[in-house]
């Protein structure tokens, strides 16, 4: 995806608020590694250009007590870390669920109004 | 030894020195977790790549992206926040204890205070300054004949060892420009001799024009010109990211 300055710095602010809620619900259907999350989310190049940034992100979601991490051992190498959802982190995803769907509907609907369209 | 794995070896700890500069003004727990979280990344990304393929290890710190933008990234977190305040401290997790919950703390300040003092602006080119002035120093009055010319030799190598600015490999090739050629004779401006020469007309009526001795002393000079100009251009880059 090519964008211009003016996109990128629109895109940037976009992805800051969207992009924690985005790692928590690919934790919703289970437990995943940071590897996992990273590539999963840079699949489109549209969410993270950069794997790199997902860490500090995962450090606040701990820190903010929405995921908890540990240790699963592996016998082909080193213990591996894991994320997982906490309750808290399920109910804020739930809320911003709530929010996102009527919110990315109406700027939808703002996108696609017709030129002098029903404003009234 | 596995040359591969050493190379390997010595890319990621280039990647992960360089992310730690960027990250320096972030809380020291803080910092510490996300480059905890890239080196895992890393691990687990070259474990499952069982070849022994050299590029392997530069894909993966190309997709992490530059340090740099992921430290802008963090930092852009810490400022406008869009997640809720942390809860009262919960059990049940298996890290590393987590000290306090305010962002910032004393000991934080205290700990990352030296580090950004080495990494300040002026420190490049305020280093090399301090070569030069030892220099000149020890040109007028001989090295050991100037104690001053001495300390400042000393604080210039404490500078360039202790200053996150560079890394080893250039501190390794300016302490033997700088820390060992002087002891061994060389003077710290890579010739005195060059300056007897200078103040003393085109021709010196001692070693003569075009005497070995007087280019040996023009070449170390350019070296040491050379070696100051491109140390204070690398450090000075790095300033930005730290």
């Amino acid at each position: 995806m090519v964008l211009g300055d003016a996109e990128s710095r629109l895109l940037t602010n976009l992805r800051r608020g969207a992009l924690e809620y985005c790692v928590l619900a690919l934790l919703r259907n289970g437990e995943a590694y940071g590897l996992d999350i990273a590539h999963a989310l840079s699949a489109d190049g549209v969410l993270i250009t950069s794997e790199g940034t997902l860490y500090p992100l995962l450090a606040r979601l701990r820190r903010s007590g929405l995921v908890t991490t540990s240790w699963q051992e592996s016998t082909t190498g080193p213990p591996r870390r894991y994320y997982q959802l906490t309750t808290s982190g399920a109910e804020a995803l739930d809320a911003f669920e709530r929010a996102w769907k009527p919110f990315r509907d109406a700027v939808d609907r703002a996108l696609a109004a017709p030129p002098n369209g029903n404003m009234r | 030894m596995n040359s591969t794995r050493e190379r390997r070896i010595a890319a990621v700890e280039r990647y992960v020195h360089d992310l730690a500069i960027a990250l320096a003004d972030l809380p020291t727990d803080e910092r510490e977790e996300v480059i905890a979280g890239i080196r895992e990344h890393i691990d687990d990304a070259l474990a499952s790549d069982a070849s022994d393929d050299p590029g392997a290890v530069e894909g993966v710190l190309a997709s992490l992206g530059d340090p740099a933008e992921i430290a802008a990234d963090a930092r852009g977190r810490s400022r406008a926040p869009s997640l809720p305040p942390p809860p009262p401290p919960r059990t049940t997790t298996t890290d590393p204890p987590q000290t306090n919950a305010a962002p910032h703390s004393a000991s934080d300040r205290v700990n990352a205070q030296p580090r950004r003092l080495l990494a300040h602006e002026w420190v490049p080119a305020g280093t090399m300054m301090l070569f030069v002035l030892a220099g000149a120093l020890s040109w007028m009055f001989g090295f050991t004949g100037s104690p001053i010319a001495i300390l400042m030799w000393l604080i210039g190598l404490a500078l360039l060892l202790g200053s996150p600015l560079w890394r080893s490999t250039e501190k390794f090739v300016a302490t033997l420009w700088f820390g060992v050629a002087p002891v061994a004779g060389v003077s710290l401006l890579g010739g005195g001799g060059v300056l007897y020469w200078a103040t003393n007309g085109m021709f010196d009526p001692y070693y003569g024009s075009g005497s070995p001795l007087t280019l040996l002393s023009l070449a170390g000079l350019a070296v040491t010109i050379v070696l100051m100009v491109w140390l204070v251009s690398v450090g000075s880059k790095r300033v930005s990211d730290s």
